[in-house]
């Protein structure tokens, strides 16, 4: 009994003091030598924002990104994206560089030989950790002329199992 | 035993196409030539080409260079190269007999698929490009998966790599003869795991069903026989209530030490990224 009440204290104690937030985030990766015109692709960076939605021109500075050499087949990027609480509500812009080598996807500014642009309106909830899959298996052959927005009743999260959809009326699981 | 055959196949093969794709290259190699002559002063897309081009005519001398030294891998990657900069069918063709020569018949398989698809050959590099995708189709081990469950985020892995789970049933995995690991993961799962070895040509049947780990909950304990009333029993409970008391006080004094510390952490094995 002591036991529990204690376990229990600090539970409440530890989830009430959680302030920042995570997406479990799957990029789905082309296999290497994926072409691009006739480029073949080896490498990918994925870059984040959370201060833009700008996808116009290179994103400068101390920008969070990872970069990865492509494998023999397709291959599942596995992420956690942590935002501090000033970020949790705004929206999170994801930039994929396609590139012929590691080099180029590395080198300031980056070279790739095309892009893939996204924005998530809503991705982050105090103390959650949130889930989402994208799918960024087929460069396009061209940078886009505006992102792909994710609706986000499509990020999963405060809920178990597989659903359609992770709002009810409107209103996020998580929100409620 | 196998490479010995392989070698004297391949170059066999060789001294059998040598002349065939040399005259393939210098066709391509010719129309090239015909192209208008580039300009130094300001270089011109063409100018790129006919780099780009003599380029790739170099790495495919460097390839059949290391193929006659039997450096198979170096000779990959210089055909590789040589194909990648001239697009050849010759550069092609040799990629996949350096494949083969290397026991990597899935993909040997796979390039001469690709040479028959994307290019016009004329009849008897056709006939023996689809003679040898024949024979590296019956080499191809496969593996027939079936027993996948539709759960939330299945992944499959082969030899370490995520494989596309797609939609057919059994799923069908072409690999290389050898050994192979085939595990299937989700969470809250056990997961399903085959290892084994395959030879030329076999088919394996494999059922991966991935187990949901049960829930721990807590067993109900049988009610104990109520304890004998110690005469000093309120002062008992005076010090149980202190001693509840004391511990929620420190739990407190605690959780306000740690409130800056209780942040979420990364999911363990995944990159994390800080935004």
């Amino acid at each position: 009994m002591r036991r529990a009440l204690v376990a229990g204290l600090f539970a409440v104690l530890a989830s009430a003091c959680t302030e920042n937030a995570a997406l479990d985030l799957d990029v789905e990766l082309p296999a290497s030598g994926t072409p691009v015109g006739s480029t073949p692709i080896r490498a990918v960076t994925v870059q984040f924002a959370a201060d833009t939605t700008d996808f116009m021109s290179a994103w400068e500075g101390d920008i969070p990104q990872t970069t990865v050499e492509l494998g023999a087949t397709r291959q599942t990027l596995r992420l956690s994206v942590l935002a501090q609480p000033a970020q949790i509500t705004r929206p999170l812009a994801v930039r994929i560089l396609y590139c012929e080598t590691r080099a180029a996807c590395e080198s300031a500014p980056a070279d790739p030989r095309t892009e893939q642009h996204v924005v998530i309106p809503r991705a982050f909830y105090q103390g959650v950790v949130t889930r989402y899959r994208l799918d960024a298996a087929s460069p396009p052959a061209s940078p886009p002329s505006a992102p792909v927005e994710i609706d986000r009743c499509d990020i999963a999260g405060c809920r178990d199992g597989e659903m359609a959809t992770w709002c009810t009326d409107g209103i996020h699981l998580c929100d409620q | 035993m196998n490479r010995p055959r392989f070698r004297s196949d391949f170059l066999a093969r060789a001294a059998l196409f040598g002349a065939l794709l040399a005259a393939l290259w210098t066709e391509s190699a010719t129309a090239h030539a015909q192209q208008p002559t580039p300009n130094p002063a300001s270089p011109t897309p063409a100018d790129d080409a006919a780099a780009r081009f003599a380029e790739g005519r170099a790495a495919y001398a460097r390839g059949l260079a290391a193929a006659d030294e039997v450096r198979w891998s170096d000779a990959l990657r210089e055909f590789e190269r040589a194909y990648e900069l001239a697009r050849v069918p010759s550069a092609l063709f040799n990629v996949a007999t350096t494949l083969r020569a290397l026991g990597r018949h899935v993909d040997a398989r796979d390039t001469l698929t690709r040479l028959l698809r994307d290019h016009e050959l004329d009849a008897e590099t056709q006939t023996e490009a689809a003679r040898l995708l024949r024979e590296e189709s019956t080499r191809v081990a496969r593996l027939r998966v079936s027993g996948l469950p539709a759960i939330e985020r299945l992944e499959l892995r082969l030899d370490g790599r995520v494989t596309p789970l797609g939609t057919e049933r059994p799923l069908e995995l072409s690999v290389d003869a050898g050994a192979h690991v085939l595990e299937a993961t989700a969470p809250a799962h056990d997961a399903a795991r085959w290892e084994g070895t395959l030879a030329d040509g076999a088919v394996e049947d494999v059922t991966l069903v991935p187990t949901p780990i049960p829930v721990q909950r807590p067993v109900p304990t049988a009610p104990s026989a109520p304890a004998p009333r110690a005469s000093g029993g309120s002062s008992a409970w005076i010090w149980v209530t202190l001693a509840v008391v004391v511990i929620a006080g420190a739990g407190v004094g605690v959780g306000f030490y740690l409130q800056d510390d209780a942040q979420l952490d990364a999911t363990p094995g995944r990159v994390a990224v800080n935004l």
